[in-house]
């Protein structure tokens, strides 16, 4: 009976969830079995689909531009009078790659949107029985490695990229990799140091340093300029930005089904964080709207505020605005480590239930294209692949890439830590009730995170 | 001899006419039992499983979400905020609207270019509209905020505070909500017998009473409507919240509805959405009985 209401539910599901579904025009003489016998990670690449003249169809977000997109992407340009952007080259380039070297392949580019909206949709088709030929996402991919859905990677894959940039399965198998991500860093504005009376050459090493410059730009802005700290936006742009000071304190939200909320290395961390808070103009470092904040550091007219923790992609609107700026790591806590956070990444993976997935896995070969990879720096955000890691010899004069690739080096940085129940409801209760409310509030630090810590171990149970 | 194939029945002809209005309604009602009754019965059943929509099929967990729902006082604090914030949107909306309904009845001339300014609200697109809340709720150079600062005033931290912030979301819910039942209640005003009103006037009646003993119990039937579906409207309310707060200060304005919302398609806990969206639907029907049993005691004490 209860397998019986079950299917039910499982039917109904799909037919209420499902808003259109990929469609299967490839082979479908191909056997459960088979896919079966291909869970086992591949070890090299094929070449079978460059030969053969199969027809195979692969649905794919995030991958490359369908005809009408890259046409969009040129006529944008040619209205702006400016040159594709170097993201656009990369996804043109990935597509025109693909066509090269896998002719048979044909080839469904769809645009799913991102984050909740792209994860909704995932989660209908793998459901439906559906799955797209790869999934992408940032975020929840954790989940989805978590939860087992995800076929392991090739090693040939695997051994191409940092560490940092895999997410691995409860078993320990890289499971998916982002093709691009980016640390966090600290940039700041040099003509306000300056005019604080501070060396702009000097950025800070040390929380104490940091809080101390910054104390000082506030205190000379007349509540016009200000210092700025760390941002604790009431969603994810805030724990991502706070995760890495954390980690420097050697602590981390905790994960599985465990929360961590009680360690005192965090609520000392939380302390810090109040107490840069200060140095925000009032509402603007724990708004749920980011973007006045960044409009404050990086906008042409205003740059009111001195520093800022944001992905390296934050020098392009510093350059472009023409401000007189810098960069550096983190500062460190006292006999803390060196700690950070994955942002802004771009995930893929295969799924268990994706039909033909050695072609599947083509295409993840051809995102993280040697020739492909330089467009990302370009842009300023590094490359998944070791060789741009380990060496500087293609941004030689880029310092804010030198300084995310000397982050990413030790391949031991994450993303946020996943937890196996609610991972979205507890993120939220850290994002909001920890992490906004510590510095919206004067309540005592151990209180908030008592209670957060109940709720959510409620969550976990 | 008895005939072996289908006997022929013969229908009377009221039977005749009954098959066909089902059948002109039978389309309706499919429409109905697929878009509304089969996601009813989905949800309520899901709530006695466990079901993430990543690992095949939902599991039978019986009572837990349930167990989960009552054990925990986060999901009762936001059924509790859910009815009082509902219901202070619900008050507001039906005494401004009533107002409302009373001015766009004076006889003017531009009384038809109002009553179609009163409705814009309603059909402007939400994002948008929220959109500009926000930009003047902006804390640092709002325009609220630079307002108050021309005039020599401390600027409000708006999303600091429980109080604004619910204010703000009354404030919108209101003014998108506003128009459509002063329209609705203008359509009672005009349908009373404006004798009645020439007879009291005669009779020596003021404004006052006029209102009190003829509008208001002639308005008896559209009230009910009312304020029926605004109680099941503001119970089920979570879009503006979603919009105008995201349910912050940390949490303080965050109600059952938008819980079960991000429950069910952000964190993929199929069953506790399931499970809330029961306990939330039934509380639902008990208040609306409670509000229909003392509108229809009212109607027979007249």
């Amino acid at each position: 009976m209860k397998k019986l209401i079950a299917m039910l539910l499982a039917c109904t599901m799909i037919f209420t969830m499902t808003a259109c579904g990929a469609q299967k025009e490839n082979d479908t003489t191909e056997t459960n079995k088979e896919n079966e016998t291909t869970t086992e990670a591949t070890v090299e690449p094929t070449k079978a689909a460059e030969t053969s003249t199969e027809k195979i169809h692969l649905v794919a977000p995030k991958v490359g531009l369908n005809e009408e997109q890259i046409q969009l992407e040129k006529d944008n340009a040619a209205a702006e009078n400016r040159e594709l952007s170097p993201s656009a080259n990369f996804y043109i380039g990935v597509t025109e790659k693909i066509a090269e070297q896998y002719p048979n392949y044909e080839m469904e580019y769809v645009d799913w949107g991102w984050a909740e909206t792209l994860d909704q949709k995932q989660r209908s088709l793998i459901l439906s029985g559906n799955a797209p030929s790869i999934v992408a996402g940032e975020t929840f991919m954790p989940v989805y490695a978590s939860s087992g859905m995800l076929e392991p990677l090739p090693q040939d894959i695997v051994d191409m990229v940092n560490p940092s940039f895999l997410i691995y399965d409860p078993q320990g198998r890289p499971v998916s990799v982002a093709y691009k991500s980016s640390v966090f860093l600290l940039f700041y504005n040099k003509t306000l140091l300056k005019n604080a009376g501070l060396d702009p050459e000097n950025p800070p090493k040390t929380w104490d340093e940091w809080k101390t410059m910054s104390d000082a730009v506030t205190a000379s802005g007349n509540g016009e300029i200000f210092g700025g700290g760390v941002p604790s936006f009431p969603h994810a742009g805030g724990s991502l930005r706070a995760t890495p000071f954390f980690r420097q304190m050697g602590v981390d939200f905790g994960g599985g089904l465990t929360i961590n909320l009680t360690d005192p290395k965090l609520q000392q961390t939380l302390q810090f964080i109040r107490d840069m808070n200060a140095n925000f103009p009032a509402g603007l470092g724990n708004n749920s709207d980011e973007g006045p904040l960044w409009s404050q550091f990086q906008d042409k007219d205003k740059g009111t505020i001195a520093f800022a923790v944001n992905g390296s992609w934050q020098k392009g609107a510093l350059v472009n605005n023409g401000f007189d700026w810098g960069v550096t790591a983190l500062p460190l806590p006292e006999g803390g480590v060196v700690g950070n956070c994955m942002v802004g990444a771009v995930y893929v993976g295969v799924p268990t239930t994706a039909e033909n997935k050695e072609d599947c896995f083509n295409l993840i070969r051809v995102l993280l294209d040697q020739d492909l990879q330089k467009f990302w720096l370009k842009e300023g955000t590094p490359s998944a692949l070791n060789m741009y890691i380990d060496s500087s010899a293609e941004y030689p004069d880029d310092v804010t890439l030198q300084a995310a690739a000397e982050a990413l080096k030790g391949g031991a940085v994450k993303g946020l830590t996943t937890f196996d129940k609610n991972d979205a409801q507890v993120w939220e209760i850290i994002n909001t009730k920890v992490l906004a409310r510590t510095t919206m509030t004067n309540d005592p630090i151990d209180q908030i995170c008592n209670e957060a810590q109940a709720e959510i171990e409620n969550l976990l149970k | 001899m008895v005939m072996a194939g289908r006997q022929e029945r013969v229908l009377t002809r009221k039977q005749r006419q009954s098959r066909r209005a089902y059948a002109v309604i039978l389309p309706f009602f499919l429409y109905i039992a697929i878009w509304s009754l089969l996601p009813l019965v989905i949800g309520l059943l899901l709530g006695f499983t466990d079901f993430n929509a990543l690992n095949g099929l939902p599991k039978w967990v019986g009572l837990k979400n349930f167990k989960t729902f009552f054990g925990s006082r986060d999901y009762i604090d936001l059924l509790i905020r859910q009815m009082w914030m509902g219901g202070l949107c619900l008050v507001a909306n039906v005494v401004l609207s009533f107002l409302l309904a009373l001015a766009l009845n004076v006889k003017h001339p531009l009384r038809g270019f109002f009553r179609t300014s009163v409705y814009i609200p309603n059909i402007a697109a939400a994002a948008i509209t929220s959109g500009v809340f926000i930009a003047l709720l902006n804390p640092f150079n709002g325009g609220l905020n630079m307002f108050f600062k021309s005039l020599g005033m401390d600027p409000i931290i708006w999303n600091y505070s429980q109080f604004w912030m619910v204010f703000w979301i009354i404030v919108f819910f209101v003014w998108r909500s506003v128009g459509p039942a002063a329209i609705i209640w203008l359509g009672g005003l005009q349908s009373i017998d404006a004798s009645l009103y020439e007879a009291a006037k005669v009779d020596g009646a003021s404004k006052v009473q006029q209102v009190k003993y003829i509008t208001i119990p002639g308005l008896r039937f559209i009230s009910a409507y009312i304020l029926l579906t605004g109680l099941i409207g503001v119970m089920q309310m979570f879009d503006v919240v979603m919009l105008i707060s995201h349910g912050n200060p940390y949490g303080k304005t965050d109600v059952l509805m938008y819980r079960i919302y991000r429950d069910g398609v952000i964190s993929f806990n199929m069953g506790m959405a399931g499970a809330a969206s029961t306990v939330l639907g039934l509380v639902t029907v008990l208040i609306a009985f409670v509000a229909f049993f003392i509108i229809s005691k009212g109607d027979n004490n007249e």
